[in-house]
């Protein structure tokens, strides 16, 4: 098979990649692995603050659905069941459907495989029913399935927040949300104020000790500075945050670099979204996990980085067009993530050389001002 | 955490024995991958990647930094042996070297 752009992942930032390129005339491919498009956006009931501004009234599966829309006029070629396994040697990517494997020939590749989340391990926190607060998301707003009745969340950030209320509003008793720290840190401190009203405990200056039962968790049991406590339950949401899932960078021999802030090893890319492997480019939380905008944003600057590089627009109007979406971009992170943006610079920086950035005029200087 | 804390959920691999690994020797997740098979199960060690990383930082004191992630093999999914073996319509990288193999030698 052969196509212009390869796309690895049907998320938001494949899906507005898509979009970019395949408007503007080129034949493009998405590879998807479940079986549907719009990746974790789908089981999202919420709408965000930190979104490019036409999304803002939106909540999750909307956005995932209007972009679905956006994209259907162009004919993109959609292979969904379907997954990136490997690369031959020839530089063609391979793609499993379960039945077979067959190489895809294409002139660029955006991965778009988004993240990951991370375990928080304890004793016996293997047993069934203790899961990631992801999981426990997808299966009430997506399979509509109830985890169970009564739960604890283990992990305080934004995401267990939003998590918390949604368990409430579907009947489930949510006992708490046990964090180790001393404080817990929000983009959004009304979030707090929310969890408060619904009567769920914040638990500071907690640890979870281990699970209990048998054959399934029914008892958590936690300690403070008031000792230990059993918390009767049958099952238990992990948040340990979400790092970008590397596999589809290691296989095509991308270079890596730590940064803590973007979520831990991120592929190196320069302006463009380009990686060190000539070709792929990568977009969304694959390029470190910052806000909800960046998710579109990077999809788009990757999608017309490759329109540029392919000749479907000239260097003026690809500049043009950069510098509106790395200014959206900065509207939107100055406010609600600071700390990202300008790890994510330093991410450029550290892989291009000293002031590589300086080249988005405007934007450049406000970095340094 | 204890010793008995699963941290490969995959293979099965506890605290205990991703700190003996360490005791020994190793530095890297291929380190203890190679003496445990810890990050070998069909997660591809999605899961233990991080687990693992943190308890080498803490265990060697190197910066998650300098704790390098697994090296990961093709192919990154299970597929089915009749796709790399023989039947498949398409190409595979192993069907084709199962292709230089001499006909009789297979039977
Ligand atoms: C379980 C879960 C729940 C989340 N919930 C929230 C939330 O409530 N709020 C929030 O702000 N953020 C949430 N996030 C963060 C989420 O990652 C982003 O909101 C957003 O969906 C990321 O967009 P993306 O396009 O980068 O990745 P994704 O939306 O993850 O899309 C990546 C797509 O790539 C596909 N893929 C991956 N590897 C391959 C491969 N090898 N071959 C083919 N296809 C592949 C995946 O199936 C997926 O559809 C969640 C993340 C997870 C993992
Ligand atoms: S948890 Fe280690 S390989 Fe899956």
């Amino acid at each position: 098979m052969e196509t212009d752009v390869l796309i690895i992942g049907g998320g938001p930032a494949g899906l507005s990649a898509a979009y970019e390129t395949a408007s503007r005339g080129l034949n493009v491919t998405i590879i998807e692995e479940t079986w549907y498009l719009g990746g974790q956006l789908v089981q999202q009931t919420q709408s965000f603050e930190d979104m490019p501004n036409h999304y803002r009234q939106l909540c999750g599966f909307e956005i995932a659905e209007n972009l679905i829309k956006k994209v259907e006029p162009f004919g993109i070629h959609v292979l969904t069941d379907h997954t990136l396994i490997g690369l031959y040697e020839n530089g063609e990517m391979g793609i499993s459907n379960d039945r077979d494997v067959f190489p895809v020939k294409a002139s660029k590749i955006i991965m778009a495989t988004g993240a990951a989340e991370i375990a928080v391990p304890f004793p016996k926190w293997t047993l069934p029913g203790i899961m990631t607060a992801g999981a426990a998301q997808i299966l009430i707003n997506r399979d509509r399935v109830l985890p169970g009745t009564k739960t604890i969340l283990i992990g305080s950030s934004s995401f267990a927040f939003e998590l918390a209320k949604q368990l409430h509003e579907v009947g489930i008793e949510v006992k708490g949300i046990v964090e180790q720290q001393s404080d817990i840190v929000l983009q959004n401190n009304c979030l707090i104020d929310e969890i408060e009203k619904l009567n769920i405990p914040i638990l500071k200056n907690t640890k979870v000790i281990e699970a209990e039962g048998k054959g399934q968790v029914e008892t958590l049991v936690i300690e403070s500075n008031q000792g230990p406590q059993r918390i009767d339950v049958d099952f238990v949401c992990l948040d340990g945050g979400r790092n970008p899932i590397l596999e589809a960078f290691l296989i095509a021999n991308c270079s890596l670099s730590y940064r803590k802030i973007l979520g831990g090893w991120v592929p190196d890319y320069d302006l463009n979204f380009e990686t060190s492997s000539e070709g792929v480019y990568v977009a969304g939380n694959s390029t470190g996990i910052t806000s909800k905008a960046a998710i579109f944003l990077t999809g788009s600057l990757s999608g017309i980085s490759v329109c540029e590089s392919l000749g479907k627009i000239n260097s003026t109007e690809a500049s043009q067009m950069k510098n509106l979406f790395w200014e959206e971009l900065y509207q939107v992170e100055q406010q609600v993530n600071l700390e990202g943006w300008n790890s994510r610079l330093k991410h450029i920086e550290g892989y291009m050389g000293p002031n590589s950035h300086q080249s988005l005029s405007g934007i450049g200087r406000k970095i340094n001002g | 955490m204890d010793n008995t804390t699963i941290i490969c959920r995959c293979e099965e691999i506890n605290q205990e024995e991703i700190e003996e690994a360490i005791q020994i020797g190793a530095e890297t997740f291929d380190d203890i991958k190679r003496l445990t098979r810890c990050g070998m199960g069909p997660c591809q060690s999605k899961i233990c990647m991080n687990l693992v990383s943190s308890i080498i930082s803490e265990k060697t004191s190197h910066p998650l930094s300098q704790v390098p992630v697994p090296r990961l093999r093709i192919p990154l999914r299970p597929i089915q042996i009749s796709t790399l073996a023989t039947g498949s319509s398409n190409f595979s990288s192993v069907k084709s070297v199962m292709d230089e193999v001499e006909l009789d030698e297979r039977r």
